[in-house]
């Protein structure tokens, strides 16, 4: 290695002992290594989720849709409403509205619950499933991101939110979930 | 360690070159693990888990990173004493980001935002920042979270 020998005459007259080099050399890796081992310390990967900006003001109160008026160029999203109340920061309920689902729907208290109930309501163009989530302000962000990771999951790549409610957005006449 | 030449009246010697050999491999590998001291990633601020969180986009060299702690305080670098808290302060650190930020034809502002927040922090606050953005034309904003499943 590094092309040393052992021993090496120099000028004929005198030896190098290698030896003696290649020790304080070796001291001083293991004490690279020592430090190296004691620091080491792998940090969990961080991966990107990304969400659409909240509307300054709600785009239906804003240019409200004539039912009469068809375009069938432009076909339209596949959009839901996620409501999901908070119990102490948890969550407590979540319900679904949209345009397939007009009445208020009760999918339960789990994430789980609602990807199964959107992922059978997706359509195969993925721009079109849209999820909007409206969440109490008291949710704590972790059970924010899991309601966000299970319609992604969904296949509702496009979310975004709408503003925080100060009582449980849930509450009202939804009908219940299976 | 062996493997010195052993003779008749000659001397044994342990050959150190594979344990040097060794020794460099596993420092290199350490050296380059090693986690480099980043100001704008805070440790303190715990991630929530997503199975869906894509890995993360090398290629964007325009960011801006907020991190946000489990009171909803903005912290713009690592330990930050002068948190944002409130929604004036917010818009005004948006505007001023906006103003230093190259634009797109809309007007809009072509920087990254990148939202590193406590996963006990509420989402109230987290919207309070995202609405912050959305007034100063930010366009693209990403939420952070450590990979799961």
């Amino acid at each position: 290695m590094f092309g040393i020998h052992k021993r090496r005459k120099v000028d004929g007259a005198s030896e190098v002992d290698l030896d003696k080099l290649v020790t304080p050399f070796l001291d001083m890796s293991f004490q690279l290594m020592a430090f190296f081992l004691i620091t080491f310390k792998p940090q969990p990967i961080e991966g990107q989720m990304a969400i659409n900006l909240p509307k300054a003001e709600d785009a239906a109160s804003a240019s409200p849709k004539d039912p009469t008026i068809s375009d069938p160029e432009v076909e339209p999203p596949n959009e839901f409403r996620v409501m999901v109340g908070s119990a102490n920061g948890a969550i407590r309920n979540i319900t679904v509205k949209g345009d397939q689902q007009p009445v208020p729907w009760e999918v339960g208290s789990r994430p789980s619950e609602l990807q199964a109930y959107l992922s059978k309501r997706r359509v195969q163009q993925d721009d079109k499933n849209v999820v909007k989530i409206e969440a109490q302000d008291s949710l704590k962000y972790e059970c924010l991101i899991q309601v966000m990771d299970a319609c992604i999951a969904a296949g509702f790549k496009s979310v975004g939110f709408a503003n925080p409610t100060k009582g449980d957005p849930t509450a009202g006449d939804a009908a219940p979930g299976n | 360690v062996g493997g010195g030449a052993v003779g008749e009246g000659g001397e044994c010697k342990p050959n150190f070159m594979p344990l040097l050999d060794m020794v460099l491999q596993l420092v290199m590998f350490f050296m380059i693990c090693a986690n480099f001291v980043m100001d704008q990633m805070d440790e303190k601020v715990k991630l929530p888990e997503a199975q869906s969180a894509k890995a993360m986009d090398s290629k964007v060299d325009d960011y801006l990173i907020l991190n946000v702690d489990d009171k909803g305080a903005v912290l713009k670098v690592k330990d930050d004493p002068y948190p944002l808290r409130t929604q004036a302060e917010l818009a005004t650190f948006f505007a001023n980001q906006a103003k230093t930020s190259q634009k797109d034809g809309e007007g809009n502002v072509k920087k990254l935002l990148i939202i590193r927040a406590h996963k006990d922090t509420t989402f109230d606050k987290v919207f309070l920042i995202l609405q912050a953005a959305k007034a100063a034309k930010f366009k693209a904003v990403q939420l952070r979270a450590i990979k799961g499943g």
